[in-house]
Formats: C-alpha cells, structure tokens, sequence
C-alpha cells in the first residue's frame, strides 16, 4: 500500500494534467490555496482528490475517500466507429426560416470612403450582408456543423471528399466585399484570397485559433491556410474598408454546410452513427431558439442525428424567431 | 511635455500609495472582460458563467503559477521559464543580504502593464499607444511571424531599446540578469494570461456548467497494476502545453532575411534605382498608400481597432461608435477602444528598431495585433526596394529640416 501511496503522489506532483482522460492535480492540496479551501466546503479536511477531463473535456474532481487507497484511471467510453470503405452514408437536409418582422437591413458604411465609388455595387450602395434573408423568409449563411457526441471521436470522411480537401477555395474581394461571405474549409485546406478591385485591401483573419493578416493590393492574390479548427467561424476584415466582413470556419472534417440563399442546406453522404447537429449564425450565436419538428433543441444550438440506415433524412423547415437576434 | 509631468505625478502618487495602504496580498486580477465576452458570445441575454467559474478558474492558475508574490512554474513550462528568474523579477521590491533583487516587475513595469500583465496599470489610461496587455500572447515588434510568440531575444531587445514612439522605456542600465528575469516574467505572465483565456473558453463549452464536478470515488481500485512508466504516460497536460510548445518552438519561426541587394547602399550607383523602385512599389504591387497615404505622413485612410481592443469590441450587439453598448466591458477593465493610426513614415522613428532588417521584418510579417498587413505577394528584393524607399523619406526629412 506504502508503495502505491508513493507512486500515485509522485505520478500526481510530476505534472498538471489536461487533456481526455487524464489526471489533473497534485494530492495533498487540501491544506493549501483556495481551491483547497472550496473542495473543503463539502468534504473532510485531510482527504486527497485527483482531477481529470473526460472525453467530453468535463473536467471531474475525484475524491478518494480513504487516504489513497488507489485510484481508477477513467477508461473511454466506446463508440461506435464505422470503418470507411463498406458503410452506407446518408444525405441531410433541411432548411431554416426566419420567423417575425425581418429588421431594416442597414446600408453599408461607405459614405465619405475615398473608394466609395469603387465599393457601389451596380452604383448603388450595398446593404449590411451580415443577415441576408429572402421572401420567404430562407436565412442565408447559418453554419450547419456536424460534431461527434464527444471529442476523442474522429467522425469518418467519404471517399467523396479526399479530392475536395486538395482543392482551392477563393475568397474574392469585390467591390469592397467579400465573396462569398460565408465559407467553411477542412484545416490544412488551400484558401486563394483575390482581390478583383482597383483598391487594395488587407484581409484579416482572426480566431481563437488561427490568425492572418495578408496584404491585398489591387488585383493581387495570396494562398493562405487555417490549420487548427476553430470552434465558431473565424472574423474576416479589412482595416482599410472598415465594414468589409465575412466568416470562416475551419473544421478537420467536411460535413459542415451553409445555407443558401432560400435557408436550405444539404450535407452530403454523412456516416451512419450518432451525431449531433450544430447551427451557428453570426446574429444569432447557437441557434437555441431554433424550432425543428419533433426534436430538441438544446442550449448549444444542437439536435441528436441518429443516422441508423436512413439513406436521406430530411429534417424540413425549421423555424428561428427574429427575436432571439443578439 | 505636459503628458509627462502629469504622468509623473501620478508614478508619484501610485508609489505613495503603496507605501502607506494596508498590506493585503497582491492577488492577479480576474480576467472578467473575456468571461462577459463569452458569456456574450455563447449565452443567452441576462444568462452568466456559474458563480464557481471565477473560484475555479483562479484556484487552476494557482495551482499552476501561483501569485504576483510568490511564482510557481509547473513542469511543463519548465524548458522556457526558469524559477530563480521568476523569483526575481516577481514579489514586491526588495533585496536579499548578498543583494539579489526581488520585485523587478513591480518595481519597473507594474504601473504600465498591471500586476497580472493585462496592460492595465494606474498609468495606462494616459498612454497612446496602451501599454501591451500581455494575456493575448500577441506582440508586435519580433523576428517571428503572426501567431508565433517572439523569441527571448526579440524580448530582450524590446527591454534594451525600448520602444521609440510610445511611452515604453527602455531598460539598457539594468544589468544582463534582471533583464533575461524579466523576459521570464513576461513569458510567465503572457502563458498564464493565455491558459486563463483558454479554460473561460472552455467553460463556455461546457455549456454554463461547472468546471468541476465532484465524483467521489469510494472504492477506487487499484494502482498496483499499473506500471510506474505507465502512469507518467496517461498524463499530459493539453491546453497548458500548447501554449507552451507555441512559445517553445518560436526559435524556429524567426523569418529570415536574406541579403540586401549592392543597390541597397547609401552611395552605390544603383541606390536610386532601387529606391525610385520601391516608390514606384509604395503606390502599387505594394498597397501602402492605402494605409500610409500618398505623403507617408500615415493619413492614407481610416483603420480599426487593434487586436487587445478588438478581442471583445467585436463581440454581437457591440457597435463601437457607441459609448453605451461597451460601458460593462469598461466597467470590468477593459480600456476605452481608440482607433490605430497607421505610422508616420517621415518622422523617422520605427517603434520596433530602425536598423534595416527591421524595418524589413515589418514589411515582411506585417506587425501583429495591428492592421498593417504581412506581404504576400512581395519578392524579398521588392521588398528591399520598400525598405530602401521608406529609410529614404527619413533622409529627405533630414534634408528637409537642415538650414
Ligand atoms: C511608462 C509605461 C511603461 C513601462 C514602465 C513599461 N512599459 Fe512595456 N510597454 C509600454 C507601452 C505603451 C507598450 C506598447 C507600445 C506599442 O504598442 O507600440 C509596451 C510594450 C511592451 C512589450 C511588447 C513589445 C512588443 O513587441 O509587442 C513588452 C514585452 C513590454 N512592454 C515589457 C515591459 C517590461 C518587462 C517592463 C518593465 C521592465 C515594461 N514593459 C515597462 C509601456 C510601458
Ligand atoms: C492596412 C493598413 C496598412 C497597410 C496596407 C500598410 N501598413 Fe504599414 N502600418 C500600418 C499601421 C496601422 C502601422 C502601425 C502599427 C503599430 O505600431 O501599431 C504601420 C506601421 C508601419 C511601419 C512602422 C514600423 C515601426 O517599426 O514603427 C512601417 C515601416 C510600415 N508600416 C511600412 C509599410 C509599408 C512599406 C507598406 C506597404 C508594403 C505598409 N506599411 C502597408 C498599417 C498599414
């Protein structure tokens, strides 16, 4: 017992843990520092715990009763991981609604710009593209993001897609925009920034993960890669034409789509499996409020996909009320 | 000269002050801006981060790295910093018997950049630019490039030069030593700004619960079978060791930059040529006009925020022409958003060193946390050629203001 009391307190003081499945404290904290006291509130002095992050990143704290009798290493949940070459993918769609009195879509900035009138758009100036909804209410650019139940999982990717990952994806500057202004890539994936314009711009990417700030004159053009994902989109921005945005998000699968102009999206030939379904708009966040017949909705804007042998499903018209804008 | 008598009294009445209050501990401060931020970001209006969030996320950094008094380094972040650094510069100021300092930071940094390296110390409102908040891991002036952390050298000449321009001195007199302790510090303080940044994240996509939930383990079984090498192995801290293998790594990224061309001599008979080049550059394939302006003098166009503002005035239902909608960030810490001007080119003074290969850098990478862009498109003697072009403005300027 001596032994493994020594062995688990040196394990513990060599390293902070973080990370799935591992351990995260040192013992003996319970005298000292605030976090001490905390644990203290609801447990005997005296007692050693150890921390670790599950798969989820949920980070528990273990308190080992008797004065470490040992401890459990938390072992991995299983799951259900389909090999890639004979499993059958399906097709998901849907389509979102915007529900209530569409706000009056703001004109762009452009006033007084020394460019402004290479920023007209057919000489007119543009409106704010930031929430762009059609007659029907279809919600242009919500992010529809597949994720796993859990993030050790890696979702398994279509034969379809390794010749999509090598292509080149353009982010155009035009008429002091950009186009498209919603995009999603696989890290590591070729970004072909262009400028069509007679100005420069500069093109500013910024995430919590991954940053650019590439240097756009007129007529001029960069490559550029995103190579960690993010988890929301990343701000894309001019300095120079201050109301110049656009979004990117990087992921290290392909199964997230955007909608068009109508609100409809498709994802193709997704993996059978259990997943969940993400929605993100830059107005709204999480779509929380987000109204899909017969499913929840939960507070990170998600729904459980469960892809049994369904060769499409179709989720249909999902209704977002206008009032759940930030 | 009136900014800086007012700033000297206030140097005078920060020092009182902590000469006669009452001895409570120095804590770090709490990074609340980022968790209203993400509680912007990811909640509901009227919804917060669980009371516990603050308490946890403090209790993991101390755990980690201690307080402003007393410096821990864990072991992962044990190949950057050294402890006997951290010791020094950290704590309040005083010296041991065979003269050891202690509270370097405090002593010369603290009233710019805050205790906790957030920028935001008793002076810093005053300051244009502000002070660096550290916490964001971003800096401007190094041989990196974006998204790298500068190497110790880039920090250690920072220390030396200072940076012309902005009120940030330079520390040439202090000896070798305190200088490379507080390089150290200001790794210290910029990783424990970032692991800070990343768990607020992390609490956020935990979707409002605790960081910590309490299992108890009543019969936890058995260690004995696990093999001492196996239990190192099961343990490896991510977050904390990426931010570190970042700042680690960062010698490997220094841009390097290749010979000038002969033109680029002062003298040498192709030196017009190289230069009329980078004017011709300047206007086109080079884009700085449209920052710069025509004249250089930085009036070329509007620009935005900097990245420490930016970092939470971008948050929805922020509009930064309005004062109201970002009174709660200002409320918890955050400095009021002040646009950046793109730089003055003829006044000859270049914040981040006017030595040729500098200046080259800059063009190179662009400079990170502001908008001036890196060069894509630029072959490195195109951008000699601007190099050779904007040194030569500063000479007109010489000329300009001789009799
Ligand atoms: C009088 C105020 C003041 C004091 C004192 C001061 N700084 Fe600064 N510091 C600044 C300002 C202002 C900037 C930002 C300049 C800019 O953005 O161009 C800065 C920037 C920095 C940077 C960032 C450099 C970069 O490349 O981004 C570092 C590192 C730094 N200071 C370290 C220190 C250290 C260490 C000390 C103490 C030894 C110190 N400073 C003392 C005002 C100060
Ligand atoms: C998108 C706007 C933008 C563009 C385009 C731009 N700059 Fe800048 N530049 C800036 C800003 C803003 C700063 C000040 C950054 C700071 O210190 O915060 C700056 C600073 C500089 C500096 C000062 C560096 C120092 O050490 O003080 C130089 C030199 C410079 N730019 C040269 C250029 C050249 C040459 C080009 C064209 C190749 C260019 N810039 C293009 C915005 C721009």
């Amino acid at each position: 017992m001596a032994t493994a009391t020594q062995r688990l307190e040196q394990a513990l003081n060599r390293k902070m843990i973080f990370g799935p499945g591992r351990i995260v404290t040192r013992v003996a904290l319970l005298n000292t520092g605030s976090f001490a006291q905390m644990m203290t509130a609801d447990l005997p002095t005296e007692k050693s715990f150890f921390i670790r992050i599950d798969a989820n990143r949920k980070i528990f704290v273990h308190v080992l009763l008797a004065l470490l009798v040992g401890f459990a290493l938390p072992c991995d949940k299983a799951f259900p991981q389909a090999s890639d070459s004979d499993q059958p993918w399906a097709n998901v769609s849907g389509r979102i609604l915007l529900e209530g009195k569409v706000p009056e879509i703001p004109l762009e900035k452009i006033d007084g710009h020394k460019d402004r009138s290479i920023c007209l758009v057919d000489g007119k100036i543009p409106t704010d593209d930031s929430l762009v909804v059609d007659e029907t209410g279809g919600l242009r650019d919500v992010f529809v993001i597949l994720t796993p139940l859990d993030s050790e999982t890696k979702i398994p990717v279509h034969p379809s897609y390794h010749k999509a990952a090598n292509t080149t994806l353009e982010l155009d500057n035009r008429n002091c925009r950009f186009v498209p202004h919603a995009m999603a890539v696989m890290t590591g994936q070729s970004i072909l920034l262009k400028n069509s314009d007679a100005v420069g711009h500069n093109c500013k990417i910024a995430s919590f993960n991954n940053e650019h700030n590439v240097n756009l004159p007129a007529g001029g053009e960069a490559e550029i890669k995103l190579e960690l994902a993010d988890r929301i989109p990343a701000n894309v921005a001019c300095d120079i034409h201050p109301w110049m945005d656009a979004l990117i998000l990087a992921k290290d699968h392909p199964y997230v789509a955007i909608t068009s102009v109508d609100g409809s999206f498709q994802l193709k030939n997704v993996p059978m499996g259990k997943w969940k379904l993400q929605f993100w708009h830059q107005r709204f966040g999480y779509l929380r409020k987000l109204s899909v017949p017969g499913v929840k909705v939960d507070r990170k804007g998600r729904i459980d996909l469960d892809l049994a042998d369904a060769q499409a499903m179709e989720l249909g018209s999902m209704k977002l009320p206008v009032s759940a804008i930030k | 000269m009136k900014r800086c008598s007012s700033f000297c009294i206030l140097a005078i009445a920060v020092l009182a002050c902590a000469a006669c209050g009452p001895a409570e501990p120095i804590e770090f401060r709490y990074n609340a801006v980022e968790q209203l931020k993400q509680e912007r970001l990811f909640m509901d209006e009227g919804e917060h981060f669980p009371d516990s969030s603050r308490e946890e996320v403090t209790s993991i950094l101390k755990i980690l790295f201690g307080t402003p008094d007393r410096p821990q380094r864990s072991d992962e972040a044990a190949a950057i910093l050294d402890l006997t650094r951290l010791n020094m510069a950290a704590g309040p100021v005083e010296s041991e018997i065979d003269g050891t300092p202690h509270g370097l930071y405090r002593e010369h940094c603290a009233h710019c950049h805050g205790i906790s390296g957030d920028g935001a110390g008793a002076t810093a409102a005053l300051l244009n630019p502000y002070p660096r908040d550290f916490r964001l891991g971003k800096f401007k002036f190094k041989s990196t490039p974006l998204r790298t952390p500068p190497t110790d050298r880039d920090l250690t000449r920072i220390l030396h030069n200072g940076i012309p321009g902005s009120a940030m001195p330079s520390f040439r007199l202090l000896p070798d030593e305190e200088i490379a302790a507080l390089v150290d510090y200001v790794k210290y303080l910029s990783i424990r700004g970032q692991l800070e940044r990343t768990l607020l994240a992390e609490i956020s996509s935990l979707d409002g619960e605790s960081l910590f939930e309490i299992e108890q383990s009543e019969t936890a079984p058995e260690i004995d079978s696990m093999s001492a090498d196996e239990v190192p192995d099961a343990i490896g801290p991510e977050f904390l060791e990426d931010i570190v293998a970042r700042w680690q790594n960062a010698d490997e990224r220094v841009t390097a930059v290749p010979a000038a061309p002969a033109g680029f001599q002062i003298g040498h008979a192709d030196h017009g040529n190289l230069t009329s080049q980078g004017r011709e550059l300047f206007f086109t394939k080079g884009n700085c006009t449209q920052c710069h302006g025509e004249t250089a003098a930085g009036d070329g166009s509007t620009v935005n925020f900097d990245d420490w503002t930016n970092d939470w005035l971008k948050t929805p239902g922020i509009d930064p022409y309005d004062r109201e909608s970002w009174k709660p960030f200002m409320a918890l810490g955050a400095l009021r958003p002040r646009p950046v001007q793109p730089r003055n080119l003829n006044l000859g003074v270049f914040r981040g060193g006017d030595a040729a290969e500098d200046i080259y850098r800059r063009i190179a990478n662009g400079i990170e946390g502001s908008p001036m862009p890196a060069s894509a498109a630029l072959s490195s003697n195109e951008i000699w050629a601007l190099v050779a072009y904007v040194k030569s403005l500063v000479h007109a300027n010489d000329k300009f203001s001789k009799p």
